[in-house]
């Protein structure tokens, strides 16, 4: 009896081309370049990073093939990955500058910004310690306590169904209280 | 984990969360709110298009350049890195030394205050080209060590 040889491992399909990738940003529609634009102004918050900055820095990674993209991802969740990688990127190297050059007092409001610091680091520090105060991002929503409790379970990472149903709210009204928490978070000059 | 962490993981969720609603939102009504706030619907997607101008050019310039030019991320970083680096020495100062050195050089300019500098400063001077003279002997014997280990491989 013949011995049977172990199933070949399913082969991954290669990465789109340089000409696929080309194509696949050229066939962005207007909605879906908006889209990532606002996407980059999100995670430029988090990153201390001009949201051009990154989606140009996106752009330059996925054509130049140092970031490949796998065949059969949707482009638009593939992109703001991109986007979400570089801004993590920057978000850690800004942190670790800030430790080195800035001692934070673990008792001290995150919100405030400690005197005296000129330099460039400092300044970057500022920015992202007046970035990082949810509570402040809270009191734009004090006029509508059920966006307050939406937003929390946004903050705390409950997704989808889970936060729809810990909210009490319809579907419909669920949706417009997330587009009303979307569009005021826009609006804030953070 | 401490509490500036939580604070920061608080804002990739809420960053996550902003996209997820972006993604889930149609392009015409996206295009609407944009319109509201820009007074022109296509004016984000204007920008991506300046952008992508920009970086087709740049991805276009560097294949003909060299083919391996940093990105823009990879740039800054390095930056950040040299920079930390370069503090550090920054901050030990100058030392005794170079301004022992310094000194020299402006005793030499203004030789009538050339007698300012004690013995001690002598001695110093003295210990710094040891100094000097000991890391060159270090360093020709890390690159003979390091020549050692390239012929063993």
């Amino acid at each position: 009896m013949r011995e049977l040889s172990p199933p070949a491992p399913e082969a991954t399909p290669p990465p789109l081309s340089k000409a696929e990738v080309r194509s696949e940003i050229s066939s962005l529609t207007a909605g879906e370049r908006t889209k990532l634009i606002k996407i980059a102004s999100y995670y430029g918050r988090i990153s201390s990073e001009e949201p051009d900055e990154l989606v140009q820095e996106a752009i330059y990674r996925v054509l130049a093939g140092m970031r490949e993209w796998p065949r059969g991802l949707e482009k638009l969740r593939f992109l703001a990955g991109v986007i979400k990688s570089i801004a993590g990127d920057r978000k850690r190297a800004l942190r670790h500058a800030v430790k080195r050059t800035v001692p934070l007092n673990e008792e001290r409001e995150l919100g405030e910004a400690r005197p005296g610091l000129m330099d460039y680091e400092g300044r970057e520090a500022r920015g992202i310690l007046a970035q990082l105060d949810v509570k402040r991002i809270m009191t734009y929503f004090d006029d509508d306590p059920i966006a307050q409790k939406v937003f929390m379970g946004m903050v705390d990472g409950t997704r989808g169904e889970d936060l729809e149903r810990a909210s009490g709210l319809s579907p419909t009204e669920y949706e417009s209280k997330r587009k009303k928490i979307r569009r005021r978070i826009e609006k804030l000059k953070m | 984990v401490s509490h500036k962490d939580v604070k920061q993981d608080a804002l990739d969720n809420l960053a996550d969360a902003l996209t997820q609603d972006i993604l889930d939102t149609p392009d015409n009504e996206l295009l609407r709110e944009v319109e509201e706030d820009y007074g022109d619907p296509r004016a984000l997607a204007n920008k991506f298009d300046q952008i992508l101008d920009r970086t087709e050019k740049q991805v276009s310039g560097t294949s003909r350049r060299t083919g391996g030019r940093l990105s823009l991320e990879d740039q800054r970083r390095l930056g950040d890195i040299l920079q930390r680096v370069y503090d550090d020495i920054v901050r030990q100062g100058v030392p005794d030394r170079f301004k022992i050195l310094l000194n020299e050089l402006n005793d030499e300019r203004e030789p009538g205050q050339a007698a300012a500098y004690g013995q001690g400063e002598v001695h110093a001077r003295g210990a710094g080209r040891e100094d000097v003279a000991s890391d060159r002997t270090m360093d020709a014997k890390s690159m003979d060590d390091s020549r050692r280990k390239g012929s063993q491989r």
